[in-house]
């Protein structure tokens, strides 16, 4: 090329550098002024550790309810922290028949949903009805509902097949929120793409799938606006836990949890950060293989029941987050019994109980699967492994995917692991949930893991779960009965109950935590001190 | 030169790596929870970990699994492609044809996720990141042994030894496979560094090696959640990673100089 | 249009085409070999066993093996790329909603390895053993030896940690998108805002651009740096090389005009082989950076087991990667005459 061609080839560089600049100088302008300027909007980003894959009230079923508790209701509201936990929320009263068949919910009036509809016993009778029809998530809840029936607008009566506690259902935070009629058909793409149904205070604004959703207010919602209130709440998607506790601590984000307690240690010297522990109803099992020998002695269960170190976990894992478990239902949960028996490790008693079965030096091997991306199961796992070492037994450590670890657990059970380690909390208060899907005999395998097989103990949480609505005592009692038999079994290490440990913002008020909806932040209920 | 010294460092420490390791019980798993996340010192030079093991100590006997995975993979990957690639070259027509559509379609899987989808099949570990990593490699072989087999079958001693009734096994053994050798050998050592890479990163998905093995990649993961507050945990095995991957890379550089007569005038220059 | 080059491409289209049907099958039998029960994490674990039932049939899973294959490839063609069993929404949709994000950093990532490598492989050539050609050996060096996972954990550490200059994940600011929200179109938020004449945000994606695209970089940068280096190196003993110098034509326009042009043939090589191993190297990147893209969505579809979305993204994947070597192949014949014949 020749020299002018080059020399307007070095013009055309100049021309394009200088836009360029003048661009970034513009842009990086405005955005200083953003970040030096006031706030308008009280806004709420909670930074959380999963993103969110399903977003239809009726089938979600992983981490969603933390938005949906939001921007949807339900009939009943769960409160634990009050004598009589079962609270009005879009039902103002309920009654059942003498023969627990028959439920009448009066409802409450004045409701709408987001897109203008009335809330009435109509959409109740529809969104029990869609939620069952689809048969996704926590449907199964709604299994006993032989029928709705709209008495009136503001009553509604739910017929059952058989007895059950129809207001833990239907203050359930899977399966049970009220939806609009006026959805769309075939509505799962529609909720998905960023939208939602509810009568909530919030509604959602936007959506970034797989990192963050924006909610607004809900002007029209029935409890009114007056006093402060957030303007906005932002779910952000932060799966590395130090991104989480970084975010919080520089102000970034408002409120996060799930962040192991190793990097909690500095915490507390920082003033604009609240740490509050609560209990969570969640626990870690680790269901024994009741089938697959060696375990399938009860002695040899105990024995490395007693060698495991629940001490060591408490200590070094959670720093006194968490507490060991007294059997399968965790604490704070009705079912719960603080006074059945606990294993500790004991690693005389351990021996002398393996050699009254028959192995006197170990000598066997066992496999243990655990979820993979875990850090607190692997850490459980290695620390376990050491203690069996002691007693000459191997215990063979498998990191697996949740998916896979599933999948192998509901294999033939001679095949299967020895020991799983998985964590388990219920779809709706009740001690049921956990006896029943850990431990009740199954056809096919779907989450009883140690595959125990005990008609006894089956009879008698069955006809506790029926007595539970009518007659809670007699039901609770023979709850406790059901988990000494398990315990006594050793049908699983029953390792910890854990805490939820929220971090948040030293400004923001009134932020509790309700361990029915886990998770979860009311947001209506806090608010936050404009920054002085 | 350069790398040849790193190389001969890591190959000894890996041979000796139980005696080396200070603390040789911590450094395959024994978990020491008091000293957990313990800084730098003169004790612990790398620190401690998670479960307040020293970290030098899992580093030092990490490296004899780095070191065994890349050899064990690439001369896996070498057995299967070697022989394939020089058949394919050698015989032509049809076979050729379905040997290189074959390799065709391993290539045109990105590899990682190749490699992720099989062990998703096979089960995580180590073994089988091995397996899996060999699978997704032998293909590049193929293709450089047919190459070099294709050019080489036209010479004229190969052609007399035709005539004169040697069998075709044995012209591949005596004549293609000596000559055929030295690219092979040069990818090879520059491929050592690559699965190095690639077992780590198969290693951080959590595919990989296994709890509690001191192999790097999944220290690097299992501290990435750390690296704002306890940095050397993550850091040093991370550190070893590269240092050896550039040694491999350094050798593998060399050794094209020295066998690769196209390159040797950069040598002289 | 040169000779042979229109069969040359039928031939590669008709060879990709059976590539592509064989990926499909084998990524197919390895899903459904894998021990899994997509009944159940479609339904959710806890459903009833008629519910299960229910959507084993939704899903085709009563029918033989080679009936469901028969079913996906049909339903392939025409588009319908399968529910994703943990998300209940379309495959082919998710993937389209995840992939501008990851575009964006293989875009950026590549630019900046050829912004960087070429020039640096050109210098460093031409003044060897000079300060600058140790730079550009160790960059080449350094570059394809690094573990991407552990350089983005420095970066994240000292440019976030330490120096609090860069975000630490995500691609928009909670703050631009509360006062300044980006109306996406395109989903590559550069783009968008720039259309949109959203400058905040326009900076705001790039400054979160940079950690993840410079990580992305350092492989391809360590190529072509090394690929441009030695191809220089080679060029510039050529004999018109020594006789252009001898007739007195400047230096920089023998450097670029004459030597760089040919040497670039095997460089454009390398930056297509860099763009396709930037699809696997976007997956650990992603995963650091917490970047919403589809290396996080391809691996969370793997842990779950939801075969569906793992379909989808193998044959996305393959078809990128082949119409990228097909694009270079075709090119390559188009350039180098002797290629065709092959």
């Amino acid at each position: 090329m020749n020299l002018s061609q080059k020399s307007s080839q070095k013009k055309i560089y100049a021309i394009i550098a200088i836009v360029i600049v003048v661009v970034a100088a513009i842009g990086g302008f405005y955005y200083y002024q953003l970040s030096q300027g006031p706030k308008t909007k009280s806004v709420a980003v909670y930074s959380y550790v999963s993103d969110f894959p399903d977003l239809d009230p009726s089938s979600a079923f992983e981490d969603e309810q933390v938005i949906l508790a939001n921007t949807y209701e339900a009939l009943v509201y769960f409160d634990p922290s009050n004598a009589q936990p079962l609270q009005p929320w879009l039902a103002t009263s309920w009654n059942n028949s003498a023969d627990g068949l028959t439920w009448i919910f009066h409802l409450r009036t004045g409701v709408t949903f987001h897109d203008g509809t009335p809330f009435n016993a109509q959409a109740v009778k529809f969104s029990i009805e869609r939620t069952k029809t689809l048969g996704l998530g926590g449907a199964y809840i709604w299994d006993p509902v032989n029928s709705v029936n709209v008495i009136d607008d503001n009553t509604v009566q739910i017929q059952l097949s058989y007895p059950a506690p129809v207001p833990q259902m239907a203050s359930s935070q899977y399966a049970a929120w009220m939806i609009s009629p006026g959805i769309p058909a075939n509505a799962s793409d529609w909720f998905n793409a960023g939208h939602d149904a509810g009568t909530g205070p919030y509604m959602i604004q936007s959506y970034q799938k797989g990192f963050e959703v924006t909610l607004q207010q809900y002007p029209g919602y029935w409890k009114g606006w007056s006093g402060q209130h957030f303007d906005n709440v932002i779910f952000r998607v932060d799966r590395d836990p130090s991104v989480r506790l970084q975010a919080v601590q520089s102000g970034d984000a408002d409120m996060t949890l799930d962040i192991p307690v190793d990097l909690l240690t500095n915490i507390q010297s920082n003033t604009n950060v609240v740490v509050i522990d609560s209990k969570a109803y969640r626990n870690l099992v680790g269901s024994i293989n009741t089938v697959k020998a060696p375990t399938d002695n009860v002695l040899v269960r105990q024995a490395i029941s007693y060698a495991f170190p629940y001490q060591d976990v408490i200590d070094s894992v959670w720093h006194g987050h968490a507490r060991q478990s007294t059997g399968p239902v965790p604490t704070g949960m009705t079912g719960h019994f603080d006074d059945l028996p606990q294993y500790s490790l004991d690693l005389t008693k351990a021996q002398s109980l393996l050699t009254q079965a028959g192995y006197p030096n170990g000598g066997f091997s066992l496999t243990l699967t655990y979820t993979s991306g875990d850090e607190v199961e692997k850490a459980v796992a290695e620390l376990y492994k050491a203690q069996l070492a002691k007693l000459n037994i191997d215990l063979n450590i498998q990191e697996m995917t949740t998916h896979a670890k599933y999948a192998l657990a509901r294999g033939d059970p001679t095949q299967a692991q020895n020991i799983i380690l998985f964590y388990w909390w219920p779809t709706y208060i009740t001690a049921y949930d956990f006896l029943f899907n850990l431990f009740h005999s199954e056809k096919k395998h779907i989450f009883n893991f140690s595959y125990y097989n005990n008609t006894q103990y089956d009879n008698l949480i069955d006809q506790a779960s029926q007595l539970e609505g009518t007659n809670p005592t007699q039901a609770m009692q023979m709850y406790k009965q059901a988990q000494m038999m398990l315990i006594q079994d050793a049908a699983a290490l029953f390792i910890f109950d854990q805490d939820t440990t929220i971090i948040y913002n030293s400004r923001v008020h009134n932020l509790t935590d309700n361990p029915a909806y886990i998770e979860t932040i009311f947001f209506y209920d806090t608010w936050e001190e404009a920054p002085s | 030169m350069c790398g040849i010294a790193i190389i001969a460092f890591f190959v000894f420490v890996a041979i000796f790596a139980p005696l080396l390791a200070p603390f040789p019980a911590e450094g395959a798993g024994l978990p020491n929870p008091p000293n957990k996340f313990l800084p730098p010192s003169f004790v612990h030079p790398f620190g401690t970990d998670y479960l307040g093991r020293d970290v030098l100590s899992r580093v030092i006997l990490g490296s004899q699994i780095s070191l065994s995975v890349a050899v064990t993979v690439i001369v896996l990957a070498i057995i299967i492609g070697t022989p394939l690639g020089a058949i394919a070259g050698y015989f032509g027509g049809k076979v050729d044809d379905v040997i290189m559509r074959v390799t065709d379609v391993f290539l045109s899987f990105p590899s990682l996720l190749l490699a992720i989808i099989l062990l998703a099949t096979l089960g995580p570990g180590l073994t089988n990141a091995m397996i899996s990593l060999s699978l997704t490699w032998w293909p590049w072989y193929t293709r450089i042994m047919r190459a070099q087999t294709v050019s080489l079958r036209e010479r004229t001693y190969v052609e007399a030894s035709k005539v004169i009734g040697v069998s075709d096994f044995w012209i591949l053994i005596r004549h293609i496979l000596p000559n055929a050798i030295t690219p092979i050998l040069v990818q090879g050592t520059m491929d050592l560094s690559s699965a190095i890479l690639a077992e780590a990163a198969l290693s951080f998905i959590g595919l990989g090696a296994q709890a509690p093995s001191p192999e790097w990649g999944l220290m690097v993961s299992t501290g990435r959640i750390y690296i704002l507050n306890y940095w050397w945990f993550p850091t040093f095995p991370g550190l070893a990673i590269f240092a050896i991957a550039v040694a491999f890379n350094l050798f593998g550089d060399g050794l094209r100089e020295i066998l690769d007569p196209k390159t040797r005038r950069f040598v002289e220059g | 249009m040169p000779a042979g080059l229109p069969r040359y491409i039928a031939r590669r289209l008709v060879l990709a085409l059976f590539v592509l049907l064989a990926v499909v099958t084998f990524t197919f039998i390895v899903a459904r070999v894998v021990p899994s029960d997509p009944a159940e994490l479609y339904v959710g674990p806890k459903a009833t066993a008629e519910q299960r039932a229910r959507a084993s049939v939704e899903l085709g899973l009563d029918k033989p093996l080679y009936a469901q294959y028969f079913n996906y490839l049909s339903d392939l063609i025409r588009g319908n790329w399968g529910i994703s069993l943990r998300a209940h929404t379309s495959v082919l949709g998710d993937i389209l909603i995840y992939l501008p994000a990851t575009l964006e950093i293989i875009f950026l990532a590549n630019l900046i390895a050829v912004m960087v490598g070429i020039p640096l492989g050109v210098y460093s050539a031409v003044k060897k053993n000079s300060m600058l050609d140790q730079l550009g050996r160790l960059t080449a060096i350094s570059g394809v030896s690094i573990p991407s996972f552990w350089f983005a954990l420095l970066l994240q550490l000292l440019f976030f940690g330490r120096l609090h200059i860069l975000p630490l994940e995500g691609r928009l600011s909670t703050d631009v998108q509360l006062y300044y929200p980006l109306k996406t179109i395109t989903g590559f938020y550069t783009l968008d805002s720039l259309l949109t004449l959203n400058l905040i945000a326009f900076v705001d994606a790039l400054w979160h651009l940079i950690l993840p695209a410079i990580v992305l970089a350092t492989y391809p940068i360590g190529l072509i740096t090394r690929m441009t280096r030695s191809m220089m190196i080679e060029v510039l003993r050529e004999n018109y090389i020594r006789f252009a110098r001898a007739n007195g034509i400047t230096e920089r326009i023998v450097i670029f005009k004459y030597a760089l042009k040919n040497a670039i043939i095997p460089t454009l090589t390398v930056l297509g082989l860099s763009f396709a191993y930037s699809i696997t190297g976007a997956v650990l990147v992603e995963i650091i950076f917490g970047w919403p893209g589809l290396g996080t969505y391809t691996l969370n579809a793997i842990i779950e087991g939801d075969y569906p979305a793992i379909l989808g993204v193998t044959i996305f994947g393959t078809i990128f990667y082949i119409v990228i070597n097909l694009c270079l192949d075709i090119s390559q014949s188009y350039l180098d005459p002797r290629v065709r014949l092959t």
